[in-house]
């Protein structure tokens, strides 16, 4: 499961009139959400953003400013040059069976999800104090704690997952459908909502909270949806193989991202020069630069190019349409792209998802994505110009060419609210935050 | 019994953060970097552009100090061209705040220098029309209560699980003591809460849990599960409400059904509308929010209400202030539109004004505010 | 060439010349026909083209209007018409509304140019079709050919563009039906016309003949055509809106049945020829046997006559010219005959008379001091007895010495006369020459003799010869003698030896050459004949004796002199 940290919700459209004047949530009443992917584990890696943190939670979350904050646990003390971490475990946790949340709980779960990385690792629990030692310093582990392969769940004969979240699972259909309940002990306030049925793989437009891909923008949504949209968060980029990089570079001044965020995302959006958003990292606006045709076919001059295959998700219309924009952005520039959807060839479509709003491990996540682990070595969040010289160094090795940062979209009906959740400064679309009408 | 917490680390990383400095004090540091990276007496332009929405007084204020600061510096600045070199500045933001970014162009050459920025606290709102609105402090935990003490020199903040006092130096509020509340349930999702001083101890009400303590010598507060009763008015102290455990509405004896907030005879029930006293949807009242709060009338008898109102977006309210005119509410100030939406509406301690605390749905703060009103010149 | 060749080549010639003038008439006459045929078929499937093609561009613009005043377009003209329009959410209109008139191409274009929505190639929004622009009312213009821009290539387009007004702005529809070869497929052809379509933006055309036709159409527009032996191809240019080519319409007419006439023609005009020349074989036959048999026996007598057979006498036959012809020659040949006797008689008797004074001369000097010495001894018995003695010794000697000069000459005359068949082995000439040198060495350093220098110029590696080497040295030593006689007064004498035609020829020669006074070409002449000298004494034997050896090997002589400059005998020999 990954965190999101969005910094703003924008409402596309409002149906002013049909909506009571209350501005404070109600408790009570079931929300449906219909999800166009499908996932079949409830592994809290695997799940969507929008169910992340409802089941299992984290010991550590990271909010819109890129900060850890607490969530499971309330404190935590770096030692010996980050060999050994103390950690304090929130008080009156309780897990949906009842169990307590403590060190002992913690312990084994937390180990196993960190072995995986960390051979030396090892935990001494101790009350509500866990002490992670290793060999090897661990600079990043509140990085790690924040993310959902550490959340600290277990599973049980009666629940295919127990956690400590908002919500307890009530009925799992591996990829059809998951039912939520209220849990009425959470640590940080009931969820307004009794419960919640999430079905899964679905395109209707009738549940109260559904998804809205990019391929379907255009589909006609009954009149009083709202849309609700996240931050920018998501890079949609072109991954090159084996081009030579005069060819990247001209491909990269040849696309024109304005009328692609504009049409094919419906201004939903923004066009992507840089790495990271403008709201994340503040200056991706250094990185922008017009279209420059004449430039692009002079670069294309020097170098011998073959068609060039674009892979993308054949089942994926957002996708499709993107890639056959580029291919004759391109062929604009002299370069023929040839448009495959098969996700494989020299040029790919790819999407990734900012994990949270930490610009340092977005980069060096990026970074590893892109074999380039080592130019996004001594990023330091704090210190912006690491940043820059790291997305920089990553843009100059002419392995990806941004085009955009689009954003989560969904669409609500007129019963459903909400408001930011009362914790930290998280700004996901958080079910538990959500009320609907009586 | 009492807990006196120990600061967290977190918990002073963000009430020092709550020291936000004024963007003309960058100018100093970034000018001192960008000198850095160029040889004395070069000959620059500059060129500012503000990416993020600065007021225009701001904006230009800053320009100022850096030209000033560049000088100081050794730098030469030049509107004629060519000049050696050509500086661009851009104050922009990200999610930790703040970003300047400057572009030092040189020959074939252009070198970035960013200099991150704390967010500066939101200056005086201006008055929309009648409506004062002073900021009083910001914090990302939620605030469900303020007092302000001892000449205006202590503020009381009630959050979720403690109190903290703060103490007023050189113009900003520093925190010298808290103390924790010692829930014997979680705090229910919308949490609220009240702060009073009742015959002289200070109370704090939270669904399903009262505490009682002192102030002085130190702050010592002791909980016990239960919801007593305490006014919801000062001008009606009879009307007792309390908290429904685990819940964020009220019940009263004089009130049928559950309400968010009730002031001056009309309650803001629970199914969204507001009740006369007879349990009546009150005419005129169709778009008001869930929070109302009665404040006296500065430039006559009578109180009037503040209220807040739901926007247009749902994302940020509005607070506006009505008098009830024969049973109907006339709306006497313009709607004021607030950064997010409203979290608390309290009568204040203070007679003549209110507690408004609203959470901002761009930064995710706690912002609470006095409210209180100017009577028209 | 043989009269009997000449005789056939003028018939053949004729018939040829006839046959081919013949056929060459009647195959224009039948092209012309056909042409006018083809001609009249084009026109016909031009016209119906021209019907057809109207009829479709009808059919596209009723279905263009019809998308412009539908709801869907209008209401999107007045959405567009807003101070800020949001064309976005009508990138995907065009697919729709093209898909419902049944048109391949759709187009809506923004007021200020930019593509809205493109059926066809729907990644193309937001780029310019400035064409559409301009104090153009669309909605009066008809129906054109455009060049149409797609994914996968080019095509060609029957369309029309419309403007729907809302308020100041104008939103553009344009769009239409693909003009590929399926339309043309289905125009009425005649049988054996083909009709073709060539898009000017693919490349050339297969077959030559209509890849020239493009090729001209290109420089200069205009309706042409190009024939070959198996085809004629119309090119008629199909022009877009601004005149630009954009396609040719190439309507192809087999020549097939053309072809076949012509091809019968000739074989008509083969077979006519055929038979002429075969009966110009016939004639000519017969013509030779009338005239050249005769003159060719007559040709033969001659060869045989020149084969030194003078009792040839040709056959007369007839009493023509050609009978005529044969008596003189046999009369011819009787004279000459009778001439030549007289000659070889003539030639004889000066040889012997030759000979005879040659024998009168070499006998008379040693017969002389014979006479003297008999004299001198009876003399000498009368008149001095006591002298006779040493007399009678004296002349005795001298007898006995005159005798053996009487017999040398008569030796060399009687060697002359029986010279032996020379008995071959392999010889070295220069061996022969280095001998023949160091024999008249001493006389050559003799030292009452003027100074001779000899050079020997030897070539190495001289291949062998087959030869008599007795009689090759006899011939060499003759020739060196004659050589030393030609010089009293000193010179040079050169015996040069080489391979003639370098190592790989077959022959071999030897030169012996002087520094003497020279001869004439007459006496070169007669140089070789027996008993001629140029000495005043000899027997005149040494260089005929030079020649019969030469003859005898199968070689050649040869003299090569001038007066004042010596002379060079040149014998080559077989290796």
């Amino acid at each position: 499961m990954r965190l999101r940290a969005w910094l703003w919700l924008a409402l596309s459209s409002v149906a002013a009139g049909t909506l009571a004047a209350g501005t404070r949530p109600h408790y009570g009443g079931m929300l449906t959400v219909d999800l166009s992917a499908t996932f079949s584990t409830l592994e809290p890696s695997e799940l969507p953003p929008i169910l992340a943190n409802l089941i299992g939670e984290t010991l550590v979350r990271i909010n819109s400013r890129g900060e850890f904050e607490p969530c499971l646990a309330i404190a935590w003390q770096r030692e010996a040059e980050s060999r050994r971490w103390r950690i304090s475990l929130r008080s009156n946790v309780t897990f949906h069976d009842g169990e307590p949340l403590n060190a002992v709980t913690v312990a084994p779960v937390l180990l196993a999800a960190l072995k995986k990385e960390h051979s030396e690792v090892s935990i001494v629990p101790g009350g509500t104090t866990l002490v992670i030692q290793s060999d090897n310093p661990l600079p990043d582990l509140l990085t790690e704690l924040a993310g959902a392969r550490t959340a600290i769940v277990r599973k049980s004969e009666n629940s295919p997952l127990i956690g400590t979240g908002p919500f307890r699972v009530t009925g799992w259909e591996p990829g059809r459908r998951l039912t939520l309940a209220a849990f009425d002990d959470y640590w940080g306030g009931r969820p307004f909502l009794d419960s919640a049925v999430i079905n899964l793989g679905s395109t209707r437009t009738s549940a109260d909270v559904f998804d809205v891909p990019f391929g379907s923008l255009r589909r006609i949504l009954p009149e009083t949806t709202r849309i609700w949209q996240s931050a920018p968060g998501e890079l949609l980029a072109l991954v090159a193989a084996d081009i030579p990089p005069l060819a990247v570079q001209a491909l990269a001044l040849a696309i024109d991202r304005d009328p692609i965020v504009n049409v094919l995302a419906q201004r939903r959006g923004e066009p992507a020069f840089g790495l990271l958003p403008q709201w994340l990292s503040g200056y991706e606006f250094l990185f922008r630069a017009p279209p420059d045709l004449a430039r692009a076919r002079q670069l294309v001059s020097q170098v011998k190019l073959n068609p060039v295959a674009l892979g993308y998700a054949g089942n994926d219309s957002f996708a499709r349409a993107l890639a056959e924009r580029i291919a004759l952005n391109a062929r604009d520039a002299g370069i023929t792209v040839q448009p495959t959807p098969n996700n494989s060839g020299s040029l790919r479509l790819v999407h990734w998802p900012l994990e949270s709003a930490d610009a340092a491990a977005d980069l060096v996540s990026l970074a590893r994505s892109l074999g380039l682990p080592e130019r996004a070595k001594a990023v330091d969040a704090s210190k912006p110009e690491t940043l820059y010289e790291a997305e920089k160094a990553l843009l100059d090795s002419n392995r990806v060419v941004p085009l955009a940062h689009l954003p989560q979209l969904y669409a609500l009906t007129p019963r459903v609210h909400f408001r930011e959740p009362a914790r930290g400064n998280a700004l996901t679309l958080h079910l538990e935050d959500l009320w609907v009408d009586p | 019994m009492t807990r006196v917490g120990f600061a967290l680390l977190f918990g002073l990383t963000t009430l020092g953060r709550l020291a936000a400095q004024p963007i003309v004090e960058a100018a100093a540091p970034l000018a001192v970097r960008i000198s850095s990276r160029l040889p004395r007496h070069t000959t620059v332009s500059l060129e500012f552009q503000a990416l993020t929405p600065l007021a225009a007084p701001e904006s230009s204020r800053f320009r100022s100090a850096l030209e000033q600061e560049l000088r100081k510096a050794g730098l030469d600045l030049t509107a004629a061209a060519p000049p050696e070199s050509r500086l661009r500045v851009a104050v922009t933001e990200n999610a930790r705040g703040l970003l300047f970014v400057a572009e030092v162009f040189g020959k074939d050459a252009r070198q970035v220098i960013l200099l991150p920025w704390p967010r500066p606290l939101p200056g005086d709102a201006k008055p929309a029309l009648r409506l004062v609105i002073k900021p009083v402090l910001e914090q990302p935990e939620p605030i469900l209560d303020l007092m302000i003490l001892d000449l205006d020199s202590q503020l009381l903040i009630l959050s979720p699980a403690r109190i903290t006092n703060f103490r007023l130096a050189n113009g900003k509020w520093s925190a010298t003591s808290q103390a924790f509340l010692n829930l014997d349930r979680p705090a229910p999702r919308d949490p609220r809460g009240r702060l009073k001083f009742i015959a002289g101890a200070l109370r704090a009400y939270l669904p399903g849990t009262t505490c009682s303590g002192q102030l002085k010598p130190q702050l010592e507060l002791a909980c016990a599960p239960g919801n007593e009763t305490w006014p919801i008015n000062p001008q009606d102290p009879e009307t007792g409400v309390r908290w429904v455990s685990d819940s964020n509405v009220l019940e009263s004896a004089a009130v049928k059904g559950s309400f968010y907030n009730a002031a001056q005879g009309l309650v803001a029930s629970s199914n969204d509308s507001i009740l006369g006293r007879a349990g009546v949807p009150a005419p005129g009242t169709e778009s008001w929010g869930s929070d109302l709060a009665a404040i006296p009338n500065p430039c006559s008898s009578g109180n009037v209400l503040i209220v807040s109102l739901p926007g247009d977006n749902r994302e940020r309210d509005q607070v506006q202030v009505f008098e009830m005119m024969s049973g109907q509410p006339v709306a006497r100030s313009e709607a004021i539109v607030l950064p997010g939406q409203v979290t608390a509406l309290w009568p204040a301690e203070t007679p003549g004004q209110a507690t408004l605390v609203v959470r901002n749905s761009k930064t995710g703060n706690y912002e609470a505010s006095r409210l209180a009103l100017a009577c028209p010149e | 060439m043989s009269f009997r060749s000449k005789v056939f080549l003028s018939i053949t010639v004729t018939v040829i010349i006839a046959v081919w003038v013949v056929a060459a008439v009647v195959s224009a006459l039948v092209t012309n026909s056909f042409e006018r045929r083809e001609t009249q078929r084009t026109a016909a499937l031009v016209a119906e083209f021209q019907r057809e093609f109207d009829r479709r561009g009808q059919d596209v613009a009723r279905r263009i209007d019809a998308i412009a005043n539908s709801d869907t377009v209008q209401r999107m003209a007045v959405n567009l018409s807003g101070p800020q329009p949001d064309a976005s959410r009508y990138v995907d209109e065009a697919a729709a509304l093209a898909r419902e008139q049944s048109l391949n191409f759709l187009e809506l274009v923004s007021p200020d140019g930019h593509i809205i929505s493109s059926a066809e190639w729907p990644a193309r929004f937001g780029y310019e079709e400035h064409w559409l622009l301009g104090p153009v009312d669309w909605n009066a213009q008809g129906v054109f050919l455009k060049r149409e821009e797609l994914a996968d290539g080019a095509a060609l387009g029957l369309v029309t563009a419309r403007g729907v007004k809302a308020g100041e702005r104008t939103l553009y529809v344009a769009g239409g039906s693909q003009l590929d070869q399926q339309f043309f497929d289905s125009l009425p052809a005649a049988e054996g016309m083909r009709v073709q379509l060539y898009r000017n933006f693919e490349s050339r055309p297969a077959s030559a003949l209509a890849a020239a036709l493009v090729h001209d159409l290109q420089q200069q527009p205009r309706q042409l055509t190009r024939t070959s032996p198996d085809a004629s191809i119309s090119a008629i240019p199909l022009l877009g809106r601004d005149k630009q080519l954009l396609a040719i319409l190439l309507v192809e007419s087999s020549r097939a049945e053309l072809a076949s006439l012509k091809r019968t023609i000739q074989a008509t005009a083969w077979s006519v020829g055929a038979a002429g020349i075969l009966l110009g074989l016939i004639l000519s036959f017969w013509t030779a046997s009338r005239l050249t048999r005769p003159v060719r026996a007559l040709a033969g007598s001659v060869r045989q006559v020149a084969a030194g057979d003078w009792n040839t006498r040709a056959a007369v036959e007839s009493r023509d010219e050609i009978g005529q012809l044969a008596r003189d020659f046999n009369h011819m040949t009787e004279q000459l005959s009778e001439q030549r006797d007289r000659m070889i008689q003539a030639e004889r008797v000066a040889a012997w008379r030759e000979l005879a004074r040659r024998l009168a001369h070499e006998l008379k000097n040693p017969l002389f001091p014979l006479q003297i010495t008999v004299e001198n001894l009876q003399r000498s018995r009368q008149v001095s007895p006591e002298q006779f003695d040493e007399v009678f010794r004296e002349s005795t000697g001298t007898l006995l010495a005159e005798l053996d000069n009487l017999k040398t000459i008569i030796g060399r005359f009687s060697d002359f006369a029986k010279m032996p068949a020379p008995h071959l082995e392999p010889v070295n000439l220069n061996d022969a020459a280095r001998d023949v040198v160091k024999l008249f060495d001493a006389q050559i350093h003799a030292p009452e003799r003027p100074p001779i220098e000899v050079r020997l110029e030897i070539e190495q590696d001289l291949a062998s010869v087959a030869a008599d080497p007795e009689q090759i040295r006899r011939a060499l030593r003759n020739l060196v003698l004659n050589a030393l006689d030609a010089m009293p007064k000193g010179g040079t004498l050169t015996i040069r030896t080489h391979n003639v035609n370098g190592a790989g020829g077959n022959r071999v020669a030897i030169e012996v050459s002087d520094t003497g006074e020279g001869l004439t070409p007459e006496e070169c002449e007669r140089l070789f004949t027996p008993y001629y000298t140029t000495k005043q004494h000899g027997t005149g034997l040494g260089l005929a004796i030079v020649q019969s050896v030469v003859s005898d090997h199968h070689g050649t002589i040869s003299v090569h002199s001038q007066p004042g400059h010596g002379t060079t005998f040149r014998i080559e020999l077989n290796r």
